[in-house]
């Protein structure tokens, strides 16, 4: 207790030091600290943390504040008394500003090639940063675009089931609203070919929850919903480009998988539903009824659900009424709502903002803090350069002292400099930031959210200029304080004009190249265990072949349309007549087929169920894959054991079944599989028979753990509750042309097929590390350009020192001194202080490691070789740095550098 | 220099007008008037001690506060500063109030604030 008190008032003693002018300190600085120290202690007595927090709060921001603007008005020139302006009617601290701005752009006139290394420096590192800080603004940070987003929760875990919503909308009293979506595609007709369109349907209340308002017409109503009335809203985007922007649009109808839905109405440009909520960007808005008969049961899981929570609510209220709720289903609804490890069912309330970005921010984060390291170093090297300067103008900077110039005022005119300097490299880092922003835009994945709300804009600017000051005055203030010190006298004696570079000065520019080399050590180190991820990532085997396989999704008819008379029986006659025609296409090797393809479009799954031994001792949740006979053979996956599927087993009553390996060892641990059953499903469970065994193939992303694949025929009960399935088609290689062919195949069959992209699967997999690839090669390319800085700072220290002792060299070698000797002792100086910035840069690492464990992939992130790679690399290049002013101080004619002087 | 009449200073700047108020109950030293001005403003100002003696010195220079200074006792070498209004400074600080006074019942004419019986 007493140490802190005793602490506070002598740290608010150096904060007056600092901010305030002399004569106003000398006269009050005990009197203020006194009345601190008792404001202090008043508030430490009754308030405790947030009360001292004001005390502090008040005096930083009315010290500082007060101060500069006391400053401002002149005050700070002491006795001459208040307002006192200079003939130009400008008060003297302004002039004074003006002064040091022309003095500056003349002295860099006089010194191009120094300006324009330290603008392009600084250029590059503010470039770099700002255009990341654009990004992590548009997806992170700025606001949704959405009415008083704050509110705005997102119910996670995927999708609900309607009973839940409804049950929702009566207990969840936290919310305002809570609202529906449910995602779905359909055919549209009368366009040319069928097109498959994205149709948001939603519960009316979706659009004064996000703000949606229509431009042309109205939107949904409550009563359309309670109809379910056959109308649609055109998304403005959809309207312009299919419709042209038709002005009579009102009143007409489109046909929505063989339905006619009158449009109603237009919505405002621009108005999307959060990419994470929706699950996709919509083009046309239908009502959805979340009392239809069909739709109560409970499993069906496909509603998506976010909330608005009521002005007085908090999100810790509705998560305890949540709470509540899944307690009360847990007891309810058991089948549905516990796991058989006996887990409740949990719906996570997140605030949506989070909800969005919780994928992204960690990687941007981070490159936002790898740029953020970039910057340092090219402050540190700028630091470096003006130090290096400084000293040369030691002579300058002596005279105008001895004309009686203040220190203070040399001081703020190099810092002037400084930070003159780094607006230019501002306005050049625009460009660069600029230029970084779009090529970002054609290299991030379509996934990404909100990207395309990223822009160079006002906040952006804001940023840069803000970061320029910051760095200027940053770099710009130990150069600063060192030019200001020098010491008159033996300046003007000392004939060389330079400054004969004082103790401190030259340990200043040790430090500065030994931090250089940590922060470049611990960019590298990110940068290289990234990298490593995503290499070992690409060498996943994804437990297939995917060259040359392209997948063809088919879509049926519309979600609620399920069953019907023998509807699966009419496709399961069509697949066949499909794969019949298409087999026979040249240049086609096989074809098969199966709910789902690896790598296919999220949205489009499978069946989940739960797996249970023979003995009913272990459970677990397995994916369910209806398949096709051939499907291994196409797909390139290896068949372990047994036997594929055969188009006689549609129907059999052995159930058979192909498990994964990583299934039968957890199943049977390590004996034969083949002929053993499994239990799959909970409420009607059924005993399969295992006739053949898989490698464990990678289904949804190279990174995931494996699940639980087992294969079973698809028969055409399944198929009628499939609204959409894919063929698989390997073919002889990247036949031109082959893609169209299969489309005009499968028209001609079924013309009203919509065909959404066909794909080759190879093509998936490289675009699912997308987001992996961008990241690492952006740190890779941000590391080179730190090491490239750091050699460039330790070669410009070196080569100064070196030219500083050139007088010392020149009399040694002049006496006989082995030149050996002179680039060993150059040298060491070099290794020491690498080695010292190595030591730092590591301990920095391994404190940063825990930030990129959750980014790492097949290694830790303490990775050995990594460390090892990139210490190797930096030292080398370091030490390549040093030797070649080494040399240079050897190679130097002990005449020549005599005579010079 | 002719005598400078009080209307010179009106308006005052608020700060310096609660530093003043502070002083009409005769005189305080900088912590006492810290405290005074948070009472008076309602907690709403709270001074942080270089803007106090930034305040005071301009009113010191303004001959509307004087300072005295003492010893609490002989041997201490600590020093405590007391300061009050000067005439000039009652005088103006009695000013101010009365043209704030006028501007709040302007205020109260256009129904900007309650009457003072609805304001507790």
């Amino acid at each position: 207790m007493g140490r802190v008190a005793g602490l506070a008032p002598s740290v608010y003693r150096q904060l007056l030091r600092v901010a305030l002018p002399r004569d106003l300190r000398r006269r009050y600085l005990g009197d203020m600290v006194r009345v601190f120290t008792e404001l202090h202690r008043d508030a430490r007595a009754s308030g405790g943390v947030w009360a001292v927090f004001g005390v502090w709060r008040r005096a930083v921001s009315q010290t500082i504040g007060g101060g500069v603007r006391e400053r401002l008005r002149g005050y700070g020139r002491g006795a001459r008394g208040p307002g006192k302006r200079n003939r130009a009617g400008r008060s003297p601290i302004l002039s004074h500003l003006a002064q040091d701005f022309r003095f500056a752009l003349r002295m860099f006139a006089r010194q191009p090639g120094f300006a324009a290394t330290a603008i392009g420096i600084l250029a590059l590192g503010i470039g770099a940063t700002t255009a990341i800080f654009s990004v992590v603004d548009g997806v992170v940070l700025r606001r949704l675009p959405y009415p008083d987003p704050g509110r705005l929760i997102y119910f996670d875990q995927g999708s609900h089931t309607f009973p839940d919503y409804q049950e929702w909308l009566e207990r969840l009293g936290a919310f305002e609203s809570i609202v529906g979506v449910l995602p779905t595609r359909r055919t549209m007709l009368g366009h040319g070919r069928p097109k498959q369109i994205r149709v948001g349907q939603v519960t009316a209340n979706v659009f004064p929850t996000f703000g949606g308002s229509p431009t042309r017409g109205r939107l949904i109503t409550e009563d359309d919903t309670q109809r379910e009335a056959p109308v649609a809203v055109l998304s403005f985007k959809f309207w312009t480009r299919e419709f042209g922007g038709d002005e009579s649009i009102e009143g007409r109808s489109v046909q929505l998988d063989g339905m006619p839905y009158e449009i109603v109405g237009v919505m405002r440009p621009g108005f999307d539903l959060p990419r994470r909520f929706a699950g996709q960007s919509v083009d046309v808005w239908t009502p959805l009824n979340v009392r239809r008969a069909e739709y109560q049961r409970r499993g069906l899981y496909v509603l998506r659900v976010a909330g608005r929570l009521r002005n007085d609510a908090t999100l810790e209220t509705a998560r305890a009424q949540m709470a509540t709720w899944e307690e009360f289903a847990a007891e309810a609804y058991p089948e549905s709502n516990v796991s058989p490890s006996g887990n409740i069912r949990r719906i996570p309330l997140l605030r949506l903002r989070d909800a969005e970005t919780v994928k992204v921010r960690d990687p941007l984060f981070m490159l936002m803090g790898a740029v953020g390291l970039m910057l340092l170093i090219a402050c540190v090297n700028v630091a470096n350069l003006l130090l290096a300067r400084g000293a040369d103008r030691g002579r300058e900077l002596a005279v105008r002292v001895a004309l009686g110039g203040s220190r203070g005022r040399i001081a703020s005119q190099l810092l002037t400099e400084s930070v003159v300097l780094a607006l230019a490299g501002a306005v050049a880092g625009l460009g660069v930031a600029y230029l970084g922003v779009s090529a970002l835009s054609v290299v991030v994945p379509d996934n990404m959210p909100r990207f395309h709300e990223v822009g160079v804009d006002l906040r952006v600017l804001a940023f840069a200029f803000a970061s320029a000051i910051v760095t200027g005055v940053g770099f710009g203030i130990a150069p600063a304080y060192y030019a200001s010190r020098t010491n008159v006298s033996d300046m003007l004696k000392d004939a060389s004009g330079k400054s004969s570079a004082g103790r401190g000065h030259v340990r200043l520019k040790g430090v500065l190249v030994a931090s250089e080399i940590a922060l470049a050590l611990m960019l590298s180190v990110g940068a290289g265990l990234l990298f490593n991820s995503f290499v070992r990532l690409t060498r996943v085997d994804p437990g297939f072949e995917p060259q040359n396989v392209l997948a063809v999704p088919l879509t049926f008819g519309r979600f609620d349309e399920f069953g019907g008379t023998d509807q699966g029986g009419a496709r399961m006659r069509l697949i066949r007549e499909l794969m019949d025609r298409i087999s026979g296409v040249p240049g086609v090797q096989s074809v098969s087929g199966a709910a789902v393809v690896p790598f296919a479009e999220d949205g489009r799954c499978c069946m989940m169920s739960t797996s249970t031994d023979e003995s009913g001792s272990d459970s677990v949740r397995v994916v369910i894959h209806p398949s096709f006979p051939g499907l291994f053979e196409t797909l390139g996956m290896p068949l372990v054991a047994g036997r594929d599927l055969r188009a006689s087993d549609v129907g059999s009553a052995a159930n058979p079944v192909l498990i994964t390996r990583a299934m039968a060892e957890r199943f049977f641990d390590g004996e034969s599989p083949l002929g053993q059953s499994i239990i799959v499903g909970r409420r009607r469970p059924e005993a399969y028979t295992v006739i053949g065994l898989v490698d464990d193939p990678k289904f949804w992303s190279l990174s995931r753990d494996e699940d639980f694949d087992i294969f079973i025929p698809f028969d055409s009960v399944i198929l009628s509750d499939f609204p959409f399935m894919h063929l698989a088609v390997r073919t002889a290689g990247p036949i031109e042309g082959l893609p169209d062919q299969l489309r005009e195949t499968i028209w001609s069959l079924a013309p009203d097929m919509p065909l959404p992209e066909i794909f080759f699967l190879s093509t998936r997999i490289d675009e699912s590390v997308t987001g992996q690839r961008l990241l690492s090669t952006l740190l890779l390319v941000f590391s080179c350009v730190a090491i490239v800085l750091a050699a460039g700072g330790i070669y410009g220290t070196m080569l100064y020192a070196v030219s500083q002792r050139s007088h010392e060299f020149g009399i040694r070698m002049a006496l006989g001194a082995d030149t050996a000797r002179i680039v060993g002792e150059v040298l060491r100086h070099g290794v020491v202080l690498t080695v010292i910035g190595i030591g730092f840069g590591l301990a920095g690492s391994v404190a940063l490691s825990r930030v990129l464990e959750s980014l790492v992939f097949g290694i830790t992130a303490h990775d050995i070789p990594t460390y090892g790679a990139v210490i190797a690399l930096l030292g080398t290049v370091a030490v390549a740095a040093c030797y070649l002013p080494a040399r240079k101080a050897a190679r130097m004619d002990p005449m020549e550098t005599l005579r010079g002087e | 220099m002719a005598t400078t009449s009080p209307f010179d200073f009106i308006p005052l700047n608020p700060r310096d007008y609660l530093v003043l108020f502070s002083l009409t109950n005769g005189e305080r030293h900088g912590y006492g008037i810290v405290k005074e001005v948070e009472e008076q403003s309602g907690g709403d100002v709270r001074m942080d001690p270089s803007n106090l003696y930034r305040s005071l010195r301009r009113l010191i220079q303004k001959g509307l506060v004087e300072e005295s200074e003492i010893r609490p006792n002989e041997d201490s070498d600590e020093r405590r500063r007391f300061y009050s209004l000067t005439p000039l400074g009652r005088e103006v600080v009695e000013l101010e109030a009365s043209r704030l006074s006028r501007l709040t019942e302007v205020a109260r004419g256009r129904h900007l604030i309650p009457d003072s019986q609805g304001a507790t």
